[in-house]
């Protein structure tokens, strides 16, 4: 019976605290979106980075944003993405701005991919691919307050397969490609508004449909049954404004979800108002698409 | 079972149990902590824990209230005794060896009370007899059937349905059956929602536990030992985002079939032979992140003889041995589940991994022990030795490459075990106990991959050293103040080297110490009003050897105070108990960072376990009326708990950027009513 105290705490911790602002609300320049052209590269491509940084007063083109090529191998304890070392450590600048051109290391896909260092002390352990057999180098961008990694999808050769595995995979597999934002429709109710004429204090639906390839089909090698298992890639938005506020700040479709669109509620502010809106659309092969709007809050 | 009067005292009569089990014993449960006093003043029986708020009637969960024991998490379910991990504290119930004390979430014990006749808790310095682990030892003993025709119970509250019976037949035999079947997420399981459901897993949970005696000639007989345990929880998370939703299974069972043979000679010697097998079987399922399933089958097979040579000489031979040959297959990140040692935050978005493997793996372990025990005068020395022979064999010993054979590995290694107990019985009323003893234990088979973990691994080993004495002040009081270290080395770490070698992700160079003292003050001034208080001081660290300074183990806590008290007037007892234990390590978030790839933040993290969090203490009273009508006892009841509401912290959490932090808070003031019925 102790344990009906038990169900009381379980209906409490439904109550985990609200707390800090949440992520979709933009009080301060904050960079909220990397898109990498092409979004799967060779060890050597040159790759186009375009980053998308917002802040109350809407997109801001930071030419002071650094962008630094990471080289340090994640440990194997570390749980996190890019690794903490590349986050502490100095990195040499490979380049400036808002939109820089980066080339791929050619030695990427030994740091980061599926082929083993070289060591003089015996074979050293390649890195892990992510849930989608991708692998991926980082690159850290520094504001002066603010801190981001972006990953770009190497494109390296499948290891631990047999040949013919090796070959299919070489044959079925397409690099990533950005997927890409259509239009943004705002409604009330089930009526059509105008982003210029937004009404204030209502709940605005918003849709956001992507193009119908944006999320792609790929093989992703499983080392456990050798085999080549099709997967197809789930596709999440990210939204960010500077006022009102969002029933959820990321929605998307799984990866079974064929559904070209995803919605959101937004609850307009009470009063008059000029909002930045952003939309970043992420695909799980780390591809990127993103888009900015202005929305004139009226009575 | 008589005396434990001390370590000293355990190490001997471990190996001598089964003589008095030989006679049927009382239908009650006592729970001892070493080191213990004389049977009868030392223990706890069915009814005080019935008395007890918080345990549930449970003799397991009661044994959480005992000093050396860190207070578990609120979805806890793991045994942290002495600083040691709970991996490291091995679990027997009648010489057969189970993985676990606790049902997943820590809400039952896996054996019902019902069954139990002892339940021994030794945090450390334990005898000969036992090994395998580098931790403490929880040692129960099962029940002898009832003298009486018939005797049971049956319990059912929100959370569980339960039974225990017996049958007893003239000679000694009989059967004892118990078992119990939870359906907490059957009723909670529609209204709670996602977030609630991703903090805490509602475990399905079912155990079964039987026994058959069967009495052979005089002093003379038989057993057939049945468990069972399942578990199987799931939380989940439906988020509109695919990145952000997270679902998590988790099924777990054992099972075990043992035989025991008890012999008791007519010069008070006495010899036993326990051999059962069993199946371990576990699944952890974390979407899109990990998915690990491990089966297991076991072989068990121990035997001892207690020859009294002379008043002053007692001769304890025996083996001890057990096989695990266990199949895993493995997908996802090599970092989830999370180890001791890992830095996370709660709510941090967790990285995903297309890694795989699938390998067998056999451990075993064969160990032959003596342990004379030797009296002189007022001494009493035990100087044992256990000789661990282990046999460690992968079956891969790199990681699958295209058509390439797979190759394992084999190796076996003999490691001795001494150890060393001492009694001094400077007073009738004073008494003073030495413990000293080298402890291994063998690598997880889970961690044996060549992708996850390191096929090479081999034994950890820890020296225990505990110093206490007793002081007994006639029947009313006594004080056990103890003081314990543990040094363990050869721990199994996550390799800390951004480019670790091939089939090397975790390295056995963990170094660890949990040092500290503890003192346990039990008091019965007058029949009817008894309890203790628990106070245990601890420190419990690690490292990678080649660092120069340690870190706080994941689950240390410094101090841990229980304040347990009963009293009781005409049919009205009163339980209390009052809990104080500090915060467990966690490692703070300086900053955070954009995972611009997936959109996400993740923490970056200050100095590894450099905060706790805050204080726990709650105060818990139960009031319970006992009457009877026919042949029923009804103890109706009351329990208050957490009678000061305070808002106790059970884990630290952040909002979305990592940008501030907030605490979720366990359990409110709570008033529950119930009722128990015994027949």
């Amino acid at each position: 019976m102790r344990w009906l105290g038990f169900f009381a705490l379980l209906l409490l911790v439904h109550c985990v605290p609200k707390m800090g602002n949440p992520a979709s609300l933009i009080t301060q320049e904050r960079i909220i979106g990397v898109r990498a052209d092409p979004a799967e590269a060779a060890p050597g491509d040159l790759v186009q980075y375009a980053s998308l940084v917002a802040s109350p007063s809407g997109t801001v083109q930071a030419q002071n944003l650094s962008w630094s090529l990471c080289n340090l191998r994640k440990p194997v304890a570390e749980n996190t993405p890019g690794g903490q070392a590349c986050l502490t450590g100095d990195l040499p600048q490979s380049a400036q701005g808002a939109q820089v051109s980066i080339q791929t290391p050619s030695s990427a896909c030994v740091n980061f991919g599926p082929l083993a260092p070289p060591s003089k002390t015996g074979t050293l352990r390649p890195s892990d691919p992510d849930a989608t057999g991708g692998y991926y180098q980082p690159i850290r961008l520094d504001l002066p307050a603010e801190q981001a990694v972006f990953r770009e999808r190497l494109r390296c050769d499948l290891a631990g397969a047999s040949l013919l595995t090796s070959q299919e995979f070489r044959a079925r597999y397409t690099a990533n490609q950005n997927p890409t934002l259509l239009p943004l429709s705002a409604l009330l109710g089930e009526s059509p508004i105008s982003l210029d004429a937004v009404p204030a204090g209502e709940r605005i639906r918003l849709l956001v449909t992507w193009s119908p390839g944006s999320a792609e089909s790929y093989p992703v090698f499983d080392s456990g049954s050798q085999t080549l298992v099709d997967r197809r890639e789930a596709l999440w938005l990210s939204w960010f404004a500077t006022a009102g506020v969002f029933d959820d700040s990321t929605t998307g479709r799984q990866e079974s979800d064929l559904a070209a669109f995803t919605e959101n509620a937004w609850q307009s502010p009470a009063e008059t108002a000029i909002v930045f809106l952003w939309l970043v659309l992420h695909d799980s092969r780390g591809g990127t698409d993103f888009a900015s709007y202005t929305l004139t809050v009226v009575p | 079972m008589t005396a434990r009067a001390s370590v000293f005292a355990l190490a001997i009569l471990a190996a001598v149990p089964e003589t008095t089990a030989l006679a049927a014993d009382t239908y009650e449960t006592v729970v001892t902590a070493p080191p213990t006093q004389e049977a009868g003043t030392a223990g706890l029986s069915t009814a005080d824990l019935r008395q007890l708020p918080g345990a549930a009637g449970d003799a397991g969960k009661a044994l959480e209230n005992l000093p050396g024991v860190a207070r578990p998490g609120l979805a806890g379910g793991e045994l942290v005794v002495w600083g040691a991990a709970p991996g490291e504290t091995r679990v027997v119930l009648d010489g057969i060896e189970i993985p676990a004390l606790y049902h997943v979430g820590g809400l039952r014990s896996v054996v019902h009370s019902g069954f139990l006749r002892t339940l021994t808790l030794v945090p450390g310095g334990y005898g000969a007899e036992y090994g395998r682990g580098l931790g403490g030892l929880v040692r129960m003993a099962s029940r002898a059937p009832p003298l009486e025709p018939y005797q049971g119970e049956i319990d059912a509250d929100v959370l569980d349905a339960s039974f225990a019976a017996g049958v007893g037949i003239a000679g000694g035999g009989g059967v004892l059956a118990a078992g119990r079947v939870g359906y907490l997420d059957s009723i909670l399981g529609s209204t709670l929602s996602s977030g609630a459901r991703r903090l805490f897993p509602l475990s399905r949970y079912r155990d079964f536990q039987g026994k058959l005696v069967f009495p052979l000639r005089n002093d003379e007989k038989l057993e057939v030992i049945v468990l069972t345990s399942s578990d199987a929880s799931s939380i989940s998370s439906n988020t509109a985002s695919p990145a952000a939703s997270a679902k998590q299974d988790l099924n777990q069972s054992f099972s075990r079939l043992g035989a025991r043979y008890l012999r008791a000679f007519a010069d008070g010697g006495a010899a036993s032979l326990v051999a059962f097998v069993g199946w371990n079987q576990s699944q952890r399922r974390q979407v899109g992140i990990a998915d690990e399933s491990i089966a297991s089958t076991l072989f068990g097979l121990r035997g001892d003889y207690v020859a009294p040579l002379s008043p002053r000489l007692t001769l304890v031979l025996g083996f001890d041995g057990m096989v695990e040959l266990a199949d895993v297959q493995r997908v996802g990140s090599p970092t989830m589940p999370a180890r001791e040692g890992d830095i996370v935050a709660f709510g941090q978005p967790m990285v995903g991994a297309a890694s795989a493997d699938t390998w067998s793996a056999s451990i075993g372990n064969l160990a032959f022990y003596v342990a004379p025990e030797i009296t002189l005068g007022r001494w009493r020395l035990v100087p044992s030795l256990r000789l661990d022979g282990y046999w460690i064999s992968p079956s891969r010993s790199l990681p699958e490459n295209g058509v390439t054979p797979r190759a394992g590995s084999s190796r076996l290694s003999w490691s001795p075990a001494p150890r060393l107990a001492v009694v001094h019985q400077s007073r009738p009323w004073l008494r003073e106990t030495l413990a000293v003893g080298l402890y291994h234990q063998a690598p997880a088979p889970s961690d044996l991959s060549a992708v996850f973990g390191a096929p090479t691994l081999g034994l950890a080993h820890a020296l225990h050293v505990v110093v206490g004495t007793e002081v007994e002040m006639g029947q009313r009081l006594s004080v056990q103040p103890t003081l314990f270290y543990r040094r363990m080395w050869g721990l199994v770490m996550r390799n800390p080297d951004a480019s670790p070698g091939l089939a090397h992700a975790l390295v056995q160079d963990g170094v660890g110490r949990a040092f500290g003292g503890q003192i346990l003050l039990r008091f019965a001034p007058h029949p009817a009003l008894s309890g203790w208080l628990a106070y245990t001081l601890s420190r419990s660290e690690r490292r990678h050897s080649f660092e120069s300074t340690y870190r706080l183990f994941d689950q240390d806590q410094t101090h841990v105070l229980t304040f347990v008290g009963t009293a009781s007037w005409r049919a009205f007892v009163l339980g209390t108990r009052f809990r104080l234990a500090s915060g467990m390590p966690r490692t703070s978030v300086i900053a955070s960072y954009l995972d611009a790839t997936i959109g996400q933040y993740q923490p970056i993290f200050g100095q590894q376990n450099s905060i706790r969090l805050p204080v726990f203490y709650a105060l818990d009273l139960r009031l319970e009326w006992h009457f009877r009508r026919r042949s029923l006892d009804i103890a109706p009841y009351l329990e208050v708990l957490n009678l000061t509401n305070h808002a106790n912290v059970e884990e630290l959490a952040y909002d979305e950027q990592f940008a501030s932090r907030s605490n979720i808070t366990g359990l409110p003031i709570l008033a529950v009513a119930g009722v128990s019925v015994r027949f």
